[in-house]
């Protein structure tokens, strides 16, 4: 009897809530600040170059990518999670390892991963107190260390930190994140480019290769210098092929593979890490910017080429996995770096 | 008229639970935080396992008496107690002699054997500790599986906690084989699942793996399967294993030390919160005290510990409602909830759905309400479901993509289903709806539901063949095929 006299009063005052008191209605988004940021949706209506941009990103599809996916078990090995959807930078603290949302996962790192402040406020460049969010000017959306809490797990910044570019530039933001147009006024590009722009890849990265003694000599080296090539472990990876020179500049198979640049997964125990460093290491270990490999091919000219990957295995265009060293048509999977002929 | 439903089911179920004697269902107070992890460090200490540096001396002569026990004829048994009688300062020099691969592989497995003695003494813990070191980081897989072995008569339980990473490491199947025997020897059945799988196998492998598991049951007084069943629920509780030692209990809370804040690199976080949910129940009840921890890091991590364990850790649900109540960690706590799993839970998760709550709570509490699989959550998640269909003021796509997951978990997806189609059509959400979706097919079909099978066949069909790693272009094929195919169908299944 006590608990249906309780159902009924609470019955009668639902109703009350629900008929009397209109819920919070915001029929022009622009207009106001939003009452909880429940997903970067919600800032496309201003922001929409940023939007735009960043919604072509790696960043927006973190959470989504099929490689990711797959590499991550569907997201069931769990500490993917923390970088791929994390928290709040400036609500863990700039610098400070990140941790895992519930929330918008498949926005992946979103406009409020980076932007949004734990008093619900948001970081900007600016001070601007008459917008509906209310941007707060925020240096340290600029600072390296911003990027580290993801960035960093994979060494990425301890790297650049033991450059010379430490002191002298450029930083993160100089390269991936530049002003659009090179123009300061027209603020940084939230593209991010990395590892999937070509551009920036072919910028970091030397390839040379000459005949002596009926040995071929194939020199890599890394001339960005601002943190090794590449700068990931697992995903990322870098091929060297060699083959003879083909009459017809459209075949694409014919390719022997010669040497692996990566960093291994911490499972993969058996591998050595084969990454080129950014500075020569000033201990024993021989970590060099620059590698050279050497191999006796048939006679006649060659070409050797570089090949860029964002995952390591390569996959065929039905799905299919082939063991490197298999691989005839490493373009079937990867983007072409440089490219030498050696007569 | 549908918000009424939602929050009126929602209140309805609330203040039944407050007439009841389940305490008020609303979110309390934050608790009171303290440097909990700082405190049972300072109370508990590490094993004794520090042993005498080798000199020439003692180098020279264990490696004399391991030829004599391996070659020596009929004096092997002498050399064998002259060895045992040297004691922890046989320990390293057996240590060094057993990694060293230029030594005849009888000796090194002699030094092995030795440690393993030693390991059985009440003091042996520092060659327990030096068995731990082969067993993990020998470069030779032999050397691995002999010295895990070994370790399953070590009377020090404190290498446990290291031991179970090497499940997740640990690529040789006879090395793995002997880790699991060891941790089911020192009280963790975390490597039972492996040996049963080894067990299947029709070799030699196979017949030592059968011979361990029969060993356990024995013990534990089950079946494999039943244990296996009884570790991953509630029922690990009252399984018959050792409680830990102190030097034990001192690891895991230097594990759960690792999970600060002060610790950057998330691999040993990750390694820890690994460890910490492969142990027995105990180990739930000893860390969910660090839910009050002063470190934000340690108290979301703890709660992810917890949920990984399930129903093991079914004894720290009320730890974990009590922290609902705290904002950084309440989340996590949720989503433990409903994983630890039992119908207390129920309240507490509802009251967290609540709009007046934190969307970040929210979308977390639904998830565990889908896990919990509770049938008093249906109607609540219905109506939210129905709720968050019309346009709001803000964006929640992500709660509604959790309720259809709930409800498929409650086995309501037709409510869901056309909604989940058309994400999986969509780029952002397609990833997250495919395997919802399956699990709908695969729910008709358990049900007998007419039409199930045929659908379920023609959207496996479409899957990508086993071992192959679509692209993104072929995914999306994947899923836009699966999507026409199962919308054509989408009537007849749902009698409409």
């Amino acid at each position: 009897m006590k608990k249906l006299a309780g159902i009924a009063v609470l019955a009668t005052a639902i109703w009350f809530m629900v008929e009397l008191v209109p819920p919070e209605w915001n029929p022009d988004p622009v207009s106001a600040t939003p009452a909880q940021w429940t997903s970067s949706n919600q800032c496309k209506a201003c922001h929409e170059e940023a939007f735009s941009e960043w919604e072509d990103s790696w960043h927006a599809k973190s959470w989504i990518d099929e490689d990711v996916r797959l590499q991550s078990d569907n997201f069931e090995n769990k500490v993917c999670i923390d970088c791929h959807a994390p928290r709040g930078v400036f609500e863990t603290g700039v610098g400070n390892r990140v941790l895992p949302r519930s929330s918008r996962r498949s926005e992946g790192v979103d406009c409020l991963a980076c932007h949004l402040l734990p008093d619900g406020g948001v970081a900007g460049t600016i001070d601007m107190p008459s917008a509906p969010c209310k941007p707060k000017a925020t240096i340290e959306l600029s600072r390296v260390a911003f990027c580290a809490g993801c960035h960093d797990q994979h060494k990425t910044v301890t790297q650049w930190r033991g450059t010379p570019m430490a002191d002298t530039g450029p930083d993160c933001l100089d390269c991936h994140m530049p002003f659009r147009d090179g123009d300061p006024n027209r603020g940084r590009h939230h593209g991010m480019a990395g590892g999937h722009d070509l551009s920036l890849v072919q910028s970091a990265v030397t390839l040379e290769a000459t005949r002596a003694e009926g040995q071929i000599e194939v020199t890599v080296e890394n001339i960005m210098g601002a943190h090794s090539f590449p700068t990931d472990e697992r995903s990322r990876a870098a091929d060297i092929f060699w083959r003879p020179l083909p009459t017809d500049p459209e075949q694409r198979d014919g390719w022997t593979h010669l040497h692996r640049i990566r960093d291994p997964y911490r499972t993969e125990v058996d591998i050595t890490s084969t990454l080129l460093h950014a500075i020569a290491s000033q201990d024993k270990t021989g970590d060099s910017p620059r590698r050279t490999i050497a191999f006796t091919p048939p006679s006649g000219p060659i070409e050797v080429a570089l090949f860029y990957k964002l995952a390591p295995y390569y996959r065929g265009s039905d799905g299919s996995v082939w063991k490197t060293e298999d691989v005839t048509d490493p373009l079937m999977d990867s983007r072409l770096v440089h490219r030498v002929e050696v007569p | 008229m549908s918000q009424w439903l939602h929050w009126g089911s929602v209140g309805c179920l609330l203040l039944l639970a407050a007439c009841g004697t389940e305490g008020p269902p609303e979110v309390q107070a934050p608790p009171t935080l303290a440097p909990i992890v700082q405190q049972r460090l300072a109370d508990l200490a590490a094993a004794p396992t520090a042993a005498p540096a080798p000199t020439p001396e003692t180098l020279e002569l264990t490696e004399g008496l391991l030829q004599t026990r391996v070659h020596g004829g009929q004096f092997k048994d002498m050399a064998f107690d002259d060895l045992s009688a040297m004691g922890k300062d046989a320990i390293l020099p057996l240590a060094q002699w057993a990694r060293d691969s230029s030594m005849d592989v009888a000796l090194r497995q002699a030094a092995v054997e030795l440690l393993g003695v030693l390991a059985q003494e009440p003091d042996g813990a520092g060659a327990s500790e030096r068995l731990l070191g082969l067993a993990t980081d020998a470069r030779e897989s032999w050397l691995r599986a002999h010295a895990a072995w070994r370790l399953g008569g070590s009377h020090s339980d404190h290498v446990v906690p290291r031991l179970v990473l090497r499940l997740k490491y640990e690529g040789d199947p006879e090395a793995f084989l002997w880790v699991a025997s060891s941790l089911a020897r020192n009280g963790c059945l975390a490597g039972l699942s492996g040996l049963i799988d080894l067990a299947s196998r029709a070799d030699e492998r196979g017949a030592r793996a059968q011979a361990e598991l029969a060993w356990i049951e024995k013990e534990l007084g089950d079946t494999s399967a039943k244990l296996l069943r009884r570790w991953n629920t509630s029922e690990a509780s009252a399984l018959p294993l050792a409680p830990p030692s102190d030097a034990q209990l001192f690891e895991v809370w230097s594990l759960v030390k690792d999970l600060s804040g002060d610790t950057f690199a998330l691999r040993p976080v990750d390694d820890a919160r690994y460890i910490l949910s492969q142990l027995a129940p105990w180990c739930a009840r000893e860390t969910a005290l660090a839910l009050l921890d002063q470190d934000a890091y340690v108290r979301l991590h703890v709660a992810q510990v917890l949920e990984r364990m399930g129903g093991r850790a079914r004894e720290t649900e009320g730890n974990l409602i009590r922290v609902l109540a705290e904002p950084g960690v309440a989340p996590a706590a949720a989503e433990a909830l409903g994983s630890v799993g039992s119908p207390a839970c129920l309240v507490p998760l509802l009251a967290a759905t609540q709009e007046s709550q934190p969307h970040e709570l929210r979308v977390a509490a639904v998830r565990g309400l889908g896990d919990l699989g509770l049938t008093e959550a249906l109607s609540p998640i219905q109506s939210m479901y129905t709720v968050l269909g019309a346009p709001g003021p803000a964006p929640l796509h992500d709660l509604r993509m959790a309720c259809a997951k709930a409800l498929v978990q409650l086995n309501a997806g037709d409510d869901a289903i056309a909604w989940l189609l058309l994400q999986l059509q969509q780029g952002s959400s397609s990833s997250d709806a495919e395997p919802l979706v399956e699990l709908w097919l695969i729910g008709g079909v358990r049900d007998s539901r007419l039409g199930f099978p045929a659908a379920l066949k023609e959207w496996q069909a479409l899957a990508d063949p086993p071992g192959s790693i679509p692209g993104a272009d072929r995914a999306r094929r994947r899923r836009d095929g699966r999507a026409e195919k199962l919308l054509g169908r989408l009537d007849a299944l749902l009698g409409t």
